[in-house]
């Protein structure tokens, strides 16, 4: 979903800094964006390290001169990335530090590093991926509190940055078809979604069509969050 | 998917409430996407004033003054809408207001029981209404887009609206069942709710919202628009708000 919305908002005109751990991904997906007449650089980053966020930001600033659009989108379930099925008692202390570290601390680190320049250029959105799993609770226990945590972040961001022309909005989509296996969770829509329409989502609330949203979460889901019996 | 979907061509839109204000922006922003719209508001006058701008404008649209509260006004207006343009792709349920449409803004303790149950008939009674009268067209069909609009005193509750802040928070409740009930059938149902957005451009409403000014018209219609386009598909049961930090709290 990462690269699809920097690929879309590159073809609308926006100059993107690409961030990942995978380099070799990093500079491929860069490649096929300026191969398309749009421009992007790219930077290797480990979310969990504040220097390699700062350099990412002063990457976007000597390239481009601004930075108007922060994505937060780094993230997945630890249990999933580490392949862990124990219960989570048993979970062992480094997966749950790298489930908080990846999903929330390091975009509250994006946050620190590119507020500033936000602040003094008046202008700027952030948006911050949540989960259908910070709202219903998750399985990997360390996921959905940092997911719910997004939220916070988002509403804190919001009050944070409303005085100089800043907003923030939390993204929250159930099941995406970014896995196969995402098909089999039940929404209420009857199926997951395709990665593109959570980014349509996102296109929209980084547009200026939103402008008088600020704070808030929105669901993406298929109805899985609003619960209730089958 | 892409770009394509952003737009409302050959789909038909009801819009009530739609003679000023936030549904009257919807209305024209419908218009302005492809959508032939039933504008309909019981100040005949404002719907067809909307109306004629669309048709000036060289879009396809009907004013009616069906009152949102009356089954049989809202049948026939449906039933209109399907004889003309032979479909109901999107229902806006956006008529709606609180006592101070009567002039009777108080306290519940004082609030006459005629009002506030006027309040309840006009936006909790009319959005089931409405909703009820394309229901039997949008499941055989398969499709629809339902746009409830609940409010942040929905969700916050707001002094001296009593009434106004419970149907409000009825109807997000009322989105979210209806979402589950007929999401077997591709219809998504979904809530806005606005914060302070003046109707009159000029009225100075930025207190406590933290973007330090009222919203638009425009910038509901503008998620209105977003929410009725096949590129939300996969929202349904959502409550979106709009209001410009509002519900963050109080400014400090």
């Amino acid at each position: 979903m990462g690269l699809l919305t920097a690929r879309r908002l590159a073809q609308d005109g926006a100059c993107v800094v690409l961030t990942d751990v995978n380099e070799e991904a990093l500079v491929a997906a860069a490649q096929d964006i300026v191969n398309e007449g749009a421009q992007a650089v790219t930077m290797q980053v480990d979310v969990r390290r504040y220097d390699q966020v700062q350099a990412a930001v002063a990457l976007a600033m000597k390239q481009y001169g601004s930075v108007d659009i922060l994505l937060n989108c780094a993230g997945g379930a630890s249990s999933r990335v580490f392949g862990r099925s124990e219960p989570f008692h048993e979970v062992p202390i480094e997966v749950i530090d790298w489930g908080l570290d990846v999903n929330l601390k390091g975009a509250v680190y994006f946050c620190r590093a590119v507020l500033g320049q936000m602040i003094r250029q008046k202008r700027g959105v952030v948006i911050n991926m949540g989960s259908v799993e910070g709202v219903t609770g998750s399985r990997c226990l360390d996921y959905g509190a940092a997911k719910s945590a997004m939220i916070g972040l988002t509403k804190s961001v919001a009050l944070y940055g409303a005085p100089h022309g800043i907003r923030s909005c939390c993204v929250s989509p159930g099941p995406v078809l970014t896995r196969p296996e995402m098909a089999r969770m039940k929404t209420r829509l009857g199926r997951a979604a395709d990665p593109d329409e959570v980014v349509g989502l996102i296109l929209y609330l980084c547009s200026d069509e939103a402008a008088f949203i600020t704070g808030a979460n929105y669901m993406i889901d298929g109805g899985r969050s609003i619960g209730g019996p089958d | 998917m892409g770009a394509s979907d952003l737009d409302l061509q050959s789909k038909v839109a009801i819009v009530t409430g739609a003679g000023r204000g936030i549904g009257r922006a919807i209305a024209l922003r419908y218009a302005a996407e492809g959508a032939a719209v039933a504008v309909d508001d019981i100040n005949v006058q404002a719907a067809g004033t909307v109306a004629a701008q669309i048709a000036a404008t060289g879009g396809d649209a009907v004013a009616f003054d069906a009152d949102v509260t009356k089954s049989d006004e809202v049948r026939a207006m449906v039933d209109s809408v399907l004889t003309r343009f032979g479909q109901v792709d999107i229902l806006v349920n956006n008529a709606g207001g609180g006592a101070a449409l009567l002039g009777k803004t108080s306290a519940f303790k004082d609030a006459p029981e005629e009002v506030w149950k006027w309040v309840i008939d006009l936006n909790l009674h009319g959005t089931m209404i409405c909703t009820q009268a394309v229901l039997d067209h949008m499941t055989e069909r398969r499709y629809g887009k339902i746009i409830n609009f609940g409010s942040i005193a929905g969700v916050s509750g707001l002094p001296n609206w009593a009434a106004y802040s419970a149907t409000k928070g009825a109807i997000i409740s009322l989105t979210k069942a209806l979402a589950m009930e007929l999401g077997e059938y591709g219809i998504n149902v979904n809530c806005i709710s606005p914060g302070a957005i003046p109707a009159d451009p000029e009225a100075d409403w930025t207190r406590g919202t933290w973007l330090q000014r009222g919203g638009k018209p425009e910038e509901v219609a503008s998620l209105a628009f977003f929410l009725a386009s096949d590129e939300a598909s996969y929202i349904t049961g959502v409550n979106y708000l709009i209001d410009g930090g509002r519900t963050l709290g109080p400014l400090r």
